[in-house]
């Protein structure tokens, strides 16, 4: 054992070498899904080393981002350069490494109406401050800004390819029961897949490529922790070229999936919050509306079933979250159909006012 | 067996329920004496060791390179194994002290196309056939942007040269050899 710590400390202090620290206690912190950190005690503080398997390229796209954030003033951890300038350090083809401090905070929750706000509210502030974003020339971009088109169409032909499947098991309670939901979903899906061909979609879309700013693509409160009171970004994991209203989808389809029911309230409320510092147009909010309208969750359950991707769920479990989703989009429909009222009230609380 | 007797067997025996505990049911949960044990070694619950020794087994003998917003070059240093090497050499050979070795090299650069701005070519858009999987999948979404251009390779022309054996005998399926056909037409 020691002498495997012994070997894991002489790697790593190969990477840790390219900084300009005097580098004290290395202690393992995690690993899981392909990313591994560390903390170092240094002369300068306790940090974190990351070690993620991806290009470099790609985390050079990602460090780059978080560098232009911090630059910006969003309140995210210090990323630190190497004593050449580096932002991050490339080991062969697939494996990347970052350096940035650790901060201390408190957890933030999903169940913390007072935390979710301030998640929110940090949202509106990083989707400013991404804005100018100019990544290097050699990295690796990823981004989904004005394909929105493609995505949708390829989960509703997986979703009607799975309908298919679903069939052939006549005796299967999942099959059953995403049988008897499909088609309305479906129907929901096109009907937002039309919706995008409205010119709002397409003019978001124009200003966001013309703004160089991106999305978190992952928004989940695991990257945060309360300082002060206030939300703090202690990791950027991953970002793409994609419309704010894509994090807001995806925050607001993951707490309503906690609580087992789309809360209108809490919905006005968040989005409130996110408006009083990054106000959106009437028409962004209809993309927005569109995107909530696609039914995400519905064919995300249904690709993990289909494809045995969760192997440790059982059949109850998978039922257990299929019932869940279909209770969150069902008590999402009412909330859809009140479009201008939900809007108008979004602006009134967030102090804004509804321009177009 | 008397009436009482039987009575007193057939009474269902009381469990003392304070004797055991009780973890969420399901896969979701796992049973208390486990999570007892991973509490008496935290270190375990996290880590995966074995993962973590096959990743920076990865890391050995890679040259590193630092990444930086020019993207034009890149500092490759030695590793501190090839360091110490040429440190040991020259000074058993040459008498001399190595504080610090550091090879720049150019960064071999890669041939890009940037994708043009989809919004104006849907069409186009629809027909490239980008490599990516669904967000909601493990590794999230992974979808490129662009599209990388491998070096074409120079072609040799290579000249094939057949040896015409030439047709020397009507070929005939083994099953149809000239006994079976014979047999067959008795």
């Amino acid at each position: 054992m020691e002498e495997a710590k012994r070997l894991e400390h002489e790697q790593l202090l190969r990477v840790l070498q390219f900084y300009p620290f005097e580098i004290g206690e290395v202690r393992l912190v995690s690993s899981r899904s392909g990313r591994t950190t560390w903390e170092i005690e240094t002369d300068q503080g306790t940090k974190v080393l990351k070690q993620a398997q991806m290009k470099p390229t790609r985390m050079l796209f990602i460090t780059g981002a978080h560098y232009h954030l911090m630059k910006n003033g969003l309140p995210i951890t210090p990323i630190h350069t190497t004593n050449n300038g580096g932002l991050c350090i490339g080991a062969g083809k697939d494996l990347s490494y970052v350096l940035y401090d650790k901060v201390e905070g408190n957890e933030m929750t999903y169940y913390n109406k007072e935390q979710m706000e301030k998640a929110l509210a940090f949202a509106g502030q990083f989707h400013k401050a991404s804005a100018g974003y100019e990544p290097a020339e050699n990295s690796k971009k990823r981004g989904r800004v004005g394909k929105w088109h493609k995505l949708f169409r390829w989960k509703l032909q997986e979703l009607e390819g799975n309908k298919q499947i679903a069939l052939s098991y006549p005796n299967d309670p999942f099959s059953l029961m995403f049988l008897e939901y499909v088609d309305k979903m479906l129907e929901r899906g096109k009907n937002a897949l039309k919706a995008l061909d409205e010119p709002e979609y397409n003019q978001w879309s124009k200003e966001t490529i013309e703004a160089k700013s991106f999305s978190q693509q992952d928004f989940t409160l695991a990257r945060f922790t309360d300082v002060d009171g206030n939300a703090y970004m202690k990791e950027l994991h991953s970002i793409t070229n994609d419309l704010p209203a894509r994090d807001l989808r995806i925050i607001l389809n993951k707490v309503m999936k906690k609580l087992s029911v789309w809360d209108e309230e809490l919905a006005i409320h968040l989005l409130g919050s996110y408006d009083s510092v990054n106000p959106l147009t009437e028409d962004q909010y209809k993309v927005l509306w569109i995107d909530l309208a696609f039914p995400h969750l519905f064919c995300s359950i249904i690709h993990k079933y289909y494809l045995g991707q969760k192997r440790s769920w059982s059949d109850e479990k998978y039922i257990w979250a299929l019932q869940n989703i279909i209770a969150v989009e069902d008590s999402k429909d009412q909330f859809l159909k009140q479009f201008p009222e939900v809007v108008k009230e979004i602006k009134r609380r967030s102090g804004g006012k509804l321009s177009e | 067996m008397s009436k009482q007797k039987k009575d007193e067997q057939s009474i269902i025996p009381k469990l003392d329920l304070e004797k055991f505990e009780f973890s969420p049911p399901g896969p979701m949960g796992w049973s208390f004496s486990e999570y007892e044990q991973m509490l008496d070694n935290l270190d375990s619950i996290v880590l995966d060791q074995n993962t973590v020794k096959e990743q920076l087994s990865l890391l050995e003998g890679k040259e590193l390179v630092e990444l930086s917003m020019d993207g034009v070059s890149s500092n490759y240093k030695l590793s501190v194994n090839a360091f110490d090497t040429l440190k040991k050499f020259l000074s058993e050979n040459l008498n001399v002290d190595v504080i610090e070795v550091e090879v720049t090299v150019s960064s071999p650069r890669v041939e890009k196309i940037m994708e043009s701005n989809p919004l104006n070519n849907k069409d186009e858009l629809m027909k490239n056939s980008f490599d990516y999987k669904d967000e909601l999948m493990k590794n999230d979404l992974d979808y490129e942007d662009e599209i990388e251009i491998k070096k074409e390779e120079i072609k040799s022309r290579v000249r094939i040269v057949k040896v015409d054996e030439g047709i020397k005998n009507p070929w005939i399926s083994p099953v149809l050899s000239s006994t079976n056909v014979k047999k067959g037409k008795k």
